[in-house]
């Protein structure tokens, strides 16, 4: 047995000076699949067309509803975008994050279409109730922190923000999308991006600390 | 401010832990499970941090209906083949030359104009943004730092430095294993802290070993002069060939010299062991390729182990272990099944 041992030694010792050089597997990262992703759309690949369409649909559908609440509207402007998208395929820049892409075509598409046809679209959201917030628990959490009333006091602080705001924060905590494509999205600077989330979280922050027990409102 | 100085509020605005709660970004979760474990007191505010990001949701929720969604799909995929059926013909009528040379001048000015607006915006928004980078197991990494030094990481290591770094000093936080090219800046020292270790340096080359949850730190040094402080304030200056080695347990922060060959080996690549037991290689192996090992219980995993492979499938690995030992293997995916050997001889 140890004779052998020492023969697996040498065996392996001798490998060592072989020229081929180690290529560690890379793992697959997010960002890393979206810009492939994006590539192999923008060469035409049917495949990748439909696997973006069938990942983005749903929550488009759902972030146009924000802004109004004419669900044909919303439709055609999400068709019109893959429509445009697939129409400049070629000439389309590149991008690491396909959510935010959408978002923001999306975003555009209707903010422009809204101020031209509000006429048209009987079902519209007054604008202060555009992007209401909902907190709620968390199925999967047991040992919950935040209690029902809190939880209320919260939501109820949160919908007091001006929609800009909510939206900043529902792009930020639901989409996860970060500060970067948040203020390009909505066309504001990086600093005013972070500077809407900091003015929502300020009060929210003293809220739920938990040695802060003034819970006054 | 570091992460250790925030409280609730400051966790419920940082880019990086908000993407830990929404994205489930692997390499976020690593970093900050190993944070709570060296941060324990932070737990609290973190977990309600995060308890009341994820409870934040729309309070109008809608979805397209799979019809509705099913007909969209077949209109857009209608659409593209049809347009790709007409690129086609284009192509084949005959190419006007000057229109694909100008749109490929107008990509490539689209390309280098977003490519610019990309870099110049982050520092000049942000005074200093903080950047984070991991390598997962079964993957290495070299990051060069903004004032020109070079870091190579090993699978399962973080790295987090700020862009651009401040005036006066150079500091870095950093977990698991890594090989330091310092840049040599007498007038503003280069710092990293590693959990319960402090490493300065002017301007050196040095190997860094801080992985979270082993017992003891290490920093071997080859080059220049690096002055190592634990949290308790026990300082020691390295020379080179020194190694300063800390026990998490104990406390202590003791020298020895390395053996550089064997301490460097993974920066090139090898893979080494040297007398060592089965799982201790089976932990090393799992960095390495990034896999998981599962064993079967019963499994004899006696006897020592060494050798030496350069650019060497896993698979080559395990035979070479197992030939001489009582296992088998089955690699599927990235789990790696150790059981008994059935002697038919």
């Amino acid at each position: 047995m140890h004779s052998s041992d020492l023969n697996h030694l040498n065996r392996h010792s001798r490998v060592t000076h072989s020229r081929v050089a180690y290529e560690p597997p890379l793992p697959e990262d997010r960002r890393h699949d979206d810009a492939q992703l994006w590539e192999r759309f923008k060469t035409g690949d049917k495949a990748a067309l439909t696997h973006i369409y069938k990942t983005y649909a749903d929550v488009l559908f759902n972030y146009g509803c924000q802004f109004t609440a004419c669900h044909e509207l919303i439709k055609d402007a999400i068709q019109d975008l893959f429509i445009d998208l697939i129409n400049h395929q070629e000439s389309l820049g590149g991008t690491n994050s396909i959510k935010y892409y959408l978002f923001k075509c999306l975003r555009n598409r209707l903010v422009r279409t809204l101020t031209k046809s509000s006429k048209f679209c009987e079902a519209t959201i007054e604008q202060q109730a555009q992007f209401t917030i909902s907190v709620t628990p968390e199925l999967i959490l047991i040992n919950r922190q935040i209690d029902e009333q809190k939880r209320n006091l919260i939501r109820k602080k949160l919908n007091d923000l001006p929609p800009l705001q909510r939206e900043a924060l529902l792009l930020f905590y639901y989409e996860g999308l970060s500060y970067d494509q948040i203020s390009n999205i909505l066309g504001i600077k990086v600093k005013s991006a972070r500077a809407l989330i900091y003015r929502s979280l300020h009060t929210m922050g003293k809220l739920i600390a938990p040695h802060k027990t003034g819970l006054q409102e | 401010m570091t992460y250790k100085d925030y409280e609730i509020e400051d966790f419920l605005q940082d880019d990086f832990f908000v993407s830990w709660v929404t994205n489930k970004d692997p390499y976020a979760d690593q970093f900050w499970s190993s944070w709570l474990e060296v941060n324990p007191d932070k737990r609290a505010d973190v977990q309600m941090a995060r308890e009341l990001i994820s409870n934040v949701g729309y309070g109008r929720k809608s979805q397209l209906s799979s019809e509705d969604r099913e007909n969209q799909l077949d209109k857009i995929l209608h659409y593209h083949d049809s347009s790709k059926m007409k690129k086609h013909i284009r192509r084949w009528i005959g190419v006007r030359w000057y229109k694909v040379a100008a749109s490929v001048v107008l990509v490539s000015c689209v390309l280098f104009y977003m490519g610019r607006t990309d870099t110049r915006e982050a520092p000049q928004e942000v005074a200093q943004v903080w950047k984070v980078i991991h390598t997962n197991y079964g993957q290495k990494k070299i990051v060069h730092l903004p004032d020109g030094t070079k870091v190579v990481m090993n699978s399962g290591s973080t790295i987090k430095y700020p862009v651009p770094f401040s005036t006066e000093r150079r500091g870095v936080e950093f977990s698991g294993e890594g090989f330091f090219e310092v840049t040599r800046q007498p007038e503003r020292p280069f710092v990293i802290q590693s959990s319960s270790l402090k490493t300065s340096v002017l301007g050196t080359s040095f190997n860094i070993r801080a992985f979270v949850g082993e017992q003891s730190l290490s920093v071997s040094v080859v080059t220049g002069k690096v002055k190592v402080e634990t949290e308790k304030g026990d300082m020691a200056t390295l020379l080179p060939d020194d190694r300063g080695i800390y026990d998490t347990s104990s406390g202590s922060l003791s020298r020895e010299v390395f053996d550089k060959t064997k301490t460097l080996a993974w920066t090139e690549g090898i893979l080494l062991f040297e007398n060592e037991e089965l799982p201790e290689i089976f932990r090393q192996l799992e960095k390495w390729y990034g896999v998981q090992f599962a064993i079967e219980s019963g499994v004899n995993l006696s006897g020592k182990y060494s050798g030496q492979y350069k650019g060497k499938s896993l698979e080559l690995v395990l035979e070479g272990l197992s030939y001489t030992s009582k296992f088998n293997f089955s690699i599927n995916n990235q789990t790696v099944k150790i059981y008994e050997k059935t002697t038919i001889d």
